[in-house]
């Protein structure tokens, strides 16, 4: 087995998946989460799970199957977007400064209108006076669905490389 | 390495600690301080009854996970053989490495990677590497990994203690029962953990969460402004017309004798004709009953709408009904705040669900608390952004020097409007409504207690 030569095709569509990843990126980095919102179908399943040190050969999965940091829908995406728009939501008031840099990004597979797609995300935050940012590192597979003509976030599911956290609290969406 | 020095300043704090909190005054230096870190180690997490696990997490002989006493010293917490708890000092008897490499997991034996002494999981030795050629003398008995002094559970609560001198668990909880009851029994067949614990390092002082789950229902209305114009809380906070926010009831109880003094629990309930049960879907109501706890435990669970509560040192629960629209329920979590470094905590955070419950109402009920109650939570993301500055404030000269203060006066005197409530069928001090302080005064109160216990080294200039 060897990587797959991409075809004209793919190239195409690639370069299409990285332009939605950048857009998406830059929505979020920018808080503008109800633009952001809008490029969720209805139906988005999002999660975080857990993650967890086990041994190798360990046959539970590292990622937990019931223990999420995010487990969202589009209610509940919305929700937590109404909250962000108070002005007292003090995780971030002041607000965060945040980076994203999505990299590595390869199609899995493409099925009719959907296409599955992993990429690597790298988030730093700063917050206040912070000289140094702390940072969330983690791979993100993801399948999005063509509507209309444009590609939107179907499903999400994040596989942090942190088990223990060490932002003091999780104010963003990856 | 020497101890670092407690100075001069600080020692003087602690020793007049119960004089400051009885007028309302704590010194916000005791937050962040190398010395005062190093003796909370000491008299506090390596003297008391501290939290491990809960005896859900591992149901089956063999499963372990790892735990730390005092934030930082391993243990592992593991189910042996013979189905028995067992708490093991997670190092190996030959140069100390660890022997637990994950967070959890199921095995009979640990074996050590670096010369392959190999332990059950009662913590005897059992196979020494080359041992007819390198080890042929030597007496498995005296290498059992250390254990602590007592390991005891309650409710499924498992604790350990290394003090051999420590009163019992069932003494060390003494009357706090009573709520941990009223908490974690009102399931006929109690609580279990779903999932793994949350872990997040926070840049707080680990007494600031203990006593802020132990009774601060001060900080609802502004820190969680936000959750509330949100809505993000469910709707049976809306179900009574009370005075407390909607709540007909808010009460506060806290001890002032040892061995309660420390522990404190809050409940926020409506009135008699509602059966809210923190806001548990009705369709799992027939899980609960009266069979283990008393009547009048059972008539407050049925009305509460909210109940906190701190374990002394460092243990905190809340039972609550929160949610989004139609995705609304009650949850338990438990949430241990592990000392890590002065002014800096790990939180590990539990999400327990009633055991009878069908497993879709599980998640659903998991749904909910993750929503709320983890530091990625719509409420929690919240309380850790407006604990900011505590640490570099306490961390100043000016509060080393200056000997600054900060304010524990609701309740005391004619300050605030709560008084003693006389009806109240539980133990402890209870107050007719929130506005008091006297959680956080006896949980410092207590902590002086621990700390002063013999006396405190020479002060440096
Ligand atoms: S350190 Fe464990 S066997 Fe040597
Ligand atoms: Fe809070």
């Amino acid at each position: 087995m060897s990587y797959v030569k991409p075809t004209q095709e793919r190239r195409e569509l690639l370069e299409e998946v990285r332009t939605f990843l950048a857009y998406e990126a830059d929505l979020l980095d920018n808080r503008d989460l109800d633009e952001w919102l809008d490029l969720l179908t209805d139906d988005i399943s999002y999660e975080v799970p857990r993650r967890i040190t086990r041994e190798a050969g360990d046959d539970v999965p590292v990622f937990s199957e019931k223990s999420f940091h995010l487990q969202e829908d589009i209610d509940s995406f919305e929700a937590r977007i109404a909250r962000y728009e108070k002005d007292y939501a003090w995780a971030e008031n002041p607000p965060s400064r945040t980076r994203r840099f999505v990299t590595n990004v390869r199609i899995e597979s493409v099925d009719g209108d959907e296409v599955r797609e992993r990429n690597n995300m790298l988030l730093l935050r700063l917050r206040g006076e912070e000289a140094e940012p702390t940072f969330i590192s983690g791979e993100r597979v993801d399948t999005l669905r063509r509507e209309d003509g444009y590609l939107k976030l179907a499903d999400r599911r994040v596989l942090l490389d942190q088990t223990v956290m060490g932002t003091q609290n999780l104010s963003e969406f990856l | 390495m020497a101890a670092t020095n407690l100075s001069t300043e600080t020692k003087e704090m602690i020793e007049q600690l119960d004089q400051s909190l009885m007028d309302g005054r704590y010194p916000i230096r005791l937050r962040n301080d190398e010395a005062v870190f190093e003796l909370e180690q000491d008299r506090v997490f390596n003297d008391n009854w501290v939290f491990i696990g809960h005896e859900s997490e591992i149901p089956e002989p063999g499963d372990y996970a790892r735990r730390y006493i005092g934030g930082s010293d391993p243990f592992i917490f593991t189910r042996d053989e013979d189905g028995n708890v067992q708490v093991l000092f997670d190092s190996c008897g030959h140069r100390g490495t660890k022997l637990c490499r994950a967070e959890q997991g199921n095995t009979s034996h640990f074996r050590c990677p670096y010369h392959g002494w190999t332990y059950n999981n009662k913590g005897e030795l059992v196979g020494v590497t080359f041992k007819h050629e390198a080890y042929k003398e030597i007496d498995p008995d005296e290498w059992k990994l250390p254990k602590p002094a007592k390991v005891d559970s309650y409710a499924g609560l498992v604790f350990a203690t290394m003090n051999p001198d420590s009163p019992s668990l069932e003494e060390h909880l003494g009357d706090m029962k009573w709520y941990i009851d009223m908490n974690f029994k009102f399931p006929t067949n109690g609580m279990e953990v779903y999932g793994e614990p949350y872990r997040y390092v926070l840049p707080v002082d680990w007494k600031q969460p203990c006593e802020n789950f132990g009774g601060d229902d001060y900080h609802i209305s502004t820190t969680h402004q936000s959750a509330i114009e949100g809505g993000l809380i469910s709707e049976i906070w809306h179900w009574d017309e009370g005075p407390y926010g909607g709540l007909a009831e808010r009460v506060h109880t806290h001890f002032e004798e040892l061995p309660e003094m420390g522990h404190s629990f809050a409940a926020g309930m409506i009135g008699e004709d509602y059966s809210p049960f923190y806001g548990y879907d009705e369709e799992i109501h027939d899980c609960f009953s009266a069979e283990n706890i008393s009547q009048e435990q059972y008539d407050l669970a049925r009305r509460s709408v909210v109940n906190i509560g701190t374990i002394f040192p460092n243990l905190s629960f809340i039972q609550v009904g929160k949610g989004t629209g139609s995705n609304d329920s009650g949850f338990l979590c438990l949430r241990q705040w592990q000392p890590r470094a002065p002014g800096e905590t790990e939180l590990w955070s539990w999400v327990l669900v009633p055991k009878d419950a069908p497993e879709e109402q599980k998640r659903k009920i998991n749904n909910v608390a993750l929503s709320s109650f983890t530091p990625a939570g719509n409420w929690e993301q919240d309380d850790l952004a407006v604990w900011d500055g505590i640490t570099e404030a306490a961390g100043s000269t000016v509060a080393k020097r200056q000997g600054v203060e900060t304010s524990y006066e609701m309740g005391l005197g004619n300050m605030s409007n709560t008084e003693i409530h006389d009806e109240w069928p539980g133990p402890g001090v209870c107050y007719n409504n929130h506005y008091q302080e006297g959680y956080g005064r006896w949980f410092h109160r207590r902590w002086q207690e621990e700390i002063t216990k013999e006396p405190l080294p020479e002060g440096a200039e």
